[in-house]
């Protein structure tokens, strides 16, 4: 019997989201801003209802659409955080005079459309739900309509982004020949079945091998992960702070989720194909992000590519095949997104002149105009570094960790040797914030002590690291 | 005693940590309050060191005030701290020299505000976590977080060429400090824990020794420093606040030293007797290569950190002469070991209390005049004369005058040397002439002569403040100078036990 009750926390988000469609158009031009707060309503309820409801949701082993405890805590965090990034948006687009109702209620879409990619234990399913995310996102990029570059972004994210869901249909259109379902139980149980050794089964065995290839290059692209990387510098740059926020942030969590559910469940026994293609995404990503990022100027671009390299590192984790690696990989996403909803979020709040902040050195001179926001800003710095005892550091020791216990000395090594490469682009953001001369145009559109508080919170996990270790611990073993 | 009852090192380790924040909270520009703030909990925290100090008994074996307590329960690291003979004394080294640092602070004209201060707080804390962690990731976390306190002391504010200094100051010993964490994990995944003395019962084969050699020598190395990886200390110095390098040069270089003895020393004796002729051939390299290069400098500074960069090499000569005798089999004789590492830990005590005297000097002499440089000074003893007699002293001290504590060091390493391979005492005996040089003819030029310049005859005679921070020191110099025993008993059984674990292990 089909239970609803299951998937409530995707009901509330919907009703309220076709109700504030409609509504939304009887508000007057002044009284829009009440569809922000009915969006952030939907995103506590649904919250709340997670957390009140966490076992009864666990209890749910539907073959197409799983809500175990590794998604209900992704469903939750991605819930929050997503509540988080919308009030900085809200302020940031109030600020500008660029509100305007449809963004939040696009992000709503978002985030249906993740956690349907969580959720989803099909694979047509999962390519609903990404399509339905990335369509939200293209929109959301050229939500600045104003400006060329964002109009550059979005067409360049949605012709790439295209061309990575045809990889995607294409690898499931080859599992759906080669296994005849596209249940990821049936999949997986086809797979074991098989036997890689014996020559018999060659032709399967190669075309199951092309099929993950194709998924897997669809992720990455995705993911963002080098050499499929090219639209992200560009995408950040050329939307708004507030859309650069979430689009490096949510979504990444969830692309994490289907990579680590597609080969941990689909092909756990292909794993010496798909940790080579992982290897060399994650050496690749980790070299190219923080190289890349030591020459560039604008404070997003360089964030992108800080992006890139920290995806090396969770690739890394998930290429140790091992549940370890998958423990570590998630405490550095979740890490990283933390951080990085509070890098942007911060700088969403500052502005230059009448305008955004686009460069790093827009920042000179923080520290003597607001001592506490430089402050923290450097705290993120470090983190992102990994310097103890911020979370950055732990997050980066649980990989080491992982990597060294599945006997992978020399990738540690080779990891932490670029770690002090991107220092360097992380250091020159403290040093034009403290070091240089104040750059008068330099202000603040409000001091939130939401910021401080999220902040505090982000140090006192770096002085607990357990309590989020044994979040992941305990969401990967019930994966 | 009823000591052990109180959780006396975190309340050592935090007590600063939390002043520091207590320091923010002043207002930026009440200078006088924010100092004497300062003052008093370094004082406090002083007080402690001592309290630790008297209650240590240095005839137990094992680790004192252990305090112990699960911290990340996924990886089984323990919040673990303890003290034995080594810890002991770099706990009071610390704690003296931020005291004296926050003397000091008093007479400094530099802007400064409550941040300054707060960060030599911060940092203090974070030395006394370094040397009473006996969790190899507590340990860790600790040592790299020092970085940023003095990134941020150098960076703001240092001398003109400050972000060059700083930014190489970091990256330098970040990377460093990189391999030592692959090197603690890896420790830790054989000896399936991540306590240190765990690590000692390790038995590796040498091909992995050396590999953890190299990453240890790497990254206490580079805190040290050694020679081909110096090159950070002297921008350092020179850029820095004359509170910054006192710091630097009298605690934080120790972190190397004392890093070398509690890890590189216990864990890798074979990769250490497999590789001791390169090691020691690098100390004597900077032991005399580095002193010509001292005399060379124009920058008081420079001088001084080139020194030290010379004293240390004579640090690192007392480590490593320890695998040389073991190659060489003296049988069971472990005394001419002890000597060398002895001599070793003496070393760096001395060079801590002399080289704070010298940078606390040469902050003196640039409030004064506004310059650091050699040729721009002379005949300071007409105006300071106590002043030049107190930076005689340090600079004869310096040069290893016997009766100082700067003669007791390098005298037990000569011994030790002498006693394995005449070659390399000859060698680096001749320091006490290249010492002697350039600390003499830095006084010389600098304390003796004309006064020529203008702003040396208008200097004003030293404050209260000033006097007090150098002649604690100075006491302090010739305490150790007259009775050693006092530093070298208190370390012999650690020293006993490190040697013990590496003879058996053999």
């Amino acid at each position: 019997m089909i239970n609803f009750l299951y998937i409530i926390p995707e009901i509330i988000i919907m009703t309220v989201l076709s109700f504030v469609i409609v509504l939304d158009s009887f508000f007057s031009k002044n009284n829009k801003k009440i569809s922000y707060y009915f969006v952030q309503l939907s995103l506590f309820l649904c919250s709340y209802y997670i957390i009140d409801n966490f076992n009864f949701l666990n209890k749910n082993t539907s073959n197409l659409y799983n809500t175990s405890i590794f998604s209900n805590i992704f469903k939750l965090f991605i819930t929050l955080s997503l509540a988080l990034i919308l009030h900085y948006t809200y302020k940031f687009l109030q600020y500008f005079k660029k509100y305007e109702s449809e963004y939040f209620m696009i992000a709503l879409f978002a985030l249906i459309g993740m956690m349907i990619m969580v959720s989803s234990e099909h694979l047509l399913l999962l390519y609903l739900g990404i399509e339905l995310l990335s369509l939200s996102l293209y929109s959301l990029i050229s939500f600045n309509r104003d400006s060329i570059f964002s109009s550059e972004a979005a067409i360049k994210y949605y012709i790439l982004g295209a061309i990575a869901s045809g990889f995607l249909l294409f690898g499931i259109s080859l599992i759906y020949g080669l296994t005849g379902s596209l249940y990821y139980v049936e999949i997986s149980n086809q797979i074991s079945s098989l036997n890689f050794s014996s020559s018999e089964y060659t032709l399967h065995a190669v075309g199951l091998i092309f099929a993950l290839t194709f998924i897997l290059i669809s992720l990455a692209f995705k993911f963002g992960a080098a050499p499929f990387h090219m639209w992200i510098p560009d995408v950040y740059h050329g939307s708004l702070i507030t859309t650069t926020l979430l689009l490096s942030t949510v979504p990444k969590i969830a692309v994490f989720i289907i990579i680590i559910k597609i080969i941990n469940s689909i092909f756990s026994n292909l794993y010496i194909f798909w940790a080579d293609i992982l290897f060399i995404l994650s050496i690749l990503s980790i070299i190219v992000g923080n190289v890349t990022a030591i020459v560039q100027t604008n404070i997003k671009r360089m964030l992108a590519y800080s992006t890139i390299a920290n995806i090396g590192f969770i690739l890394l984790g998930i290429f140790t095949g091992s549940i370890e690696g998958y423990k570590a990989a998630m405490f550095y996403t979740i890490t990283y997104v933390l951080f990085t909803i509070a890098a942007f979020g911060l700088l969403s709040e500052l502005k230059n002149g009448e305008s955004p902040i686009e460069e790093i050195t827009n920042l000179s001179g923080l520290n003597k105009k607001y001592p506490i926001l430089a402050f923290i800003f450097m705290l993120l710095m470090l983190s992102f570094i990994g310097i103890p005892p911020l979370l950055g550091f732990h997050a980066k020791l649980f990989i080491i960790q992982s990597l060294i216990l599945t006997s992978n000395i020399f990738l540690s090594i080779f990891a932490v040797l670029m770690t002090v490469i991107g220092s360097y682009y992380y250091l020159r953001v403290i040093k034009v914030m403290y070091f240089d001369n104040l750059d008068n145009k330099l202000s603040c559109i409000s001091t939130s002590y939401i910021t401080y508080l999220y902040v505090f919170l982000l140090v006192l996990l770096g002085l607990f690291p357990d309590i989020l270790g044994q979040i992941s611990y305990y969401s990967i073993s019930n994966l | 005693m009823f000591i052990h009852y109180f959780p006396i090192l975190s309340i050592l380790i935090w007590t600063p940590i939390i002043g520091s924040l207590l320091l923010l909270l002043i207002k930026e520009n009440d200078l006088p309050l924010i100092k004497i703030v300062g003052f008093f909990f370094s004082s406090i925290t002083l007080i402690f060191s001592i309290i630790i100090l008297y209650n240590f008994n240095p005839h137990d074996f094992s680790l004192q005030f252990v305090e112990k307590i699960p911290w990340i329960s996924n990886l089984n690291i323990n919040y673990h701290l303890a003290v034995d003979g080594f810890s002991v004394i770099f706990i009071i080294l610390t704690t003296i020299i931020t005291s004296i640092i926050m003397l000091f602070n008093f007479s400094e004209e530099r802007s400064q505000n409550n941040k300054f201060i707060s960060l030599f707080l911060l940092l203090e804390g974070l030395l006394l976590g370094v040397f009473c962690s006996f969790d190899s990731i507590l340990f860790y976390i600790f040592f790299e977080s020092t970085l940023i306190p003095l990134f941020l002391i150098i960076g703001i504010w240092g001398g003109p060429n400050r972000i060059y200094a700083t930014l190489k100051f970091f990256i330098y010993t970040l990377f460093g400090s990189v391999l030592l964490l692959v090197s603690l994990i890896y420790l830790s995944f054989k000896a399936n824990s991540f306590y240190i003395l765990d690590y000692y019962h390790l038995l590796l084969d040498l091909d992995t020794q050396i590999y953890l050699f190299l990453a240890f020598l790497i990254a206490f190395g580079v805190k040290i420093p050694m020679w081909p990886v110096h090159t950070w200390l002297p921008d350092a110095h020179v850029e820095a606040p004359s509170s910054g390098s006192v710091i630097l040069a009298a605690v934080l270089l120790k972190v190397g030293g004392y890093g070398m003895i509690r890890f590189l020393l216990p864990i890798t004796p074979d990769a250490g007797i497999y590789l001791n002729h390169i090691v020691i051939t690098l100390s004597l390299i900077a032991i005399i290569y580095i002193s010509f290069v001292a005399l060379a400098q124009k920058d008081m500074k420079k001088l001084i950190a080139y020194s030290s960069i010379a004293h240390m090499g004579f640090v690192t000569l007392g480590i490593f002469l320890v695998f040389n005798i073991l190659s060489q089999d003296f049988g069971t004789d472990n005394d001419i070991i002890l000597v060398g590492l002895q001599g070793a830990i003496m070393q760096m005590i001395s060079h801590g209390l002399i080289s704070a005297g010298l940078f606390i000097c040469i902050g003196i002499i640039y409030t004064r005049t506004k310059s650091r440089m050699i040729d721009e000074q002379s005949g300071i003893a007409q105006t300071m004369p106590l002043f030049s007699a107190l930076m005689m002293f340090f600079l004869l001290a310096n040069s290893g005058l016997p009766g100082t504590s700067g003669f007791v060091g390098e005298f037990m390493v000569l011994i030790s040397s002498i006693e394995i391979n005449p070659f390399y005492a000859i060698l680096a005996s001749t320091t006490l002439v290249l010492a002697a040089s350039y600390s003499l003819w830095l006084g010389k030029r600098v304390l003796f002569g004309l006064t020529t310049n203008e702003n040396v005859m208008k200097m004003k005679s030293l404050r209260t403040d000033e006097f007090w921070s150098l002649f604690i020191l100075v006491i302090l110099i010739l305490l150790i100078g007259i009775k050693p025993n006092l530093i070298l008993d208190i370390s012999h059984e650690a020293s006993y036990n490190i040697i013990n674990s590496l003879v058996t292990k053999l």
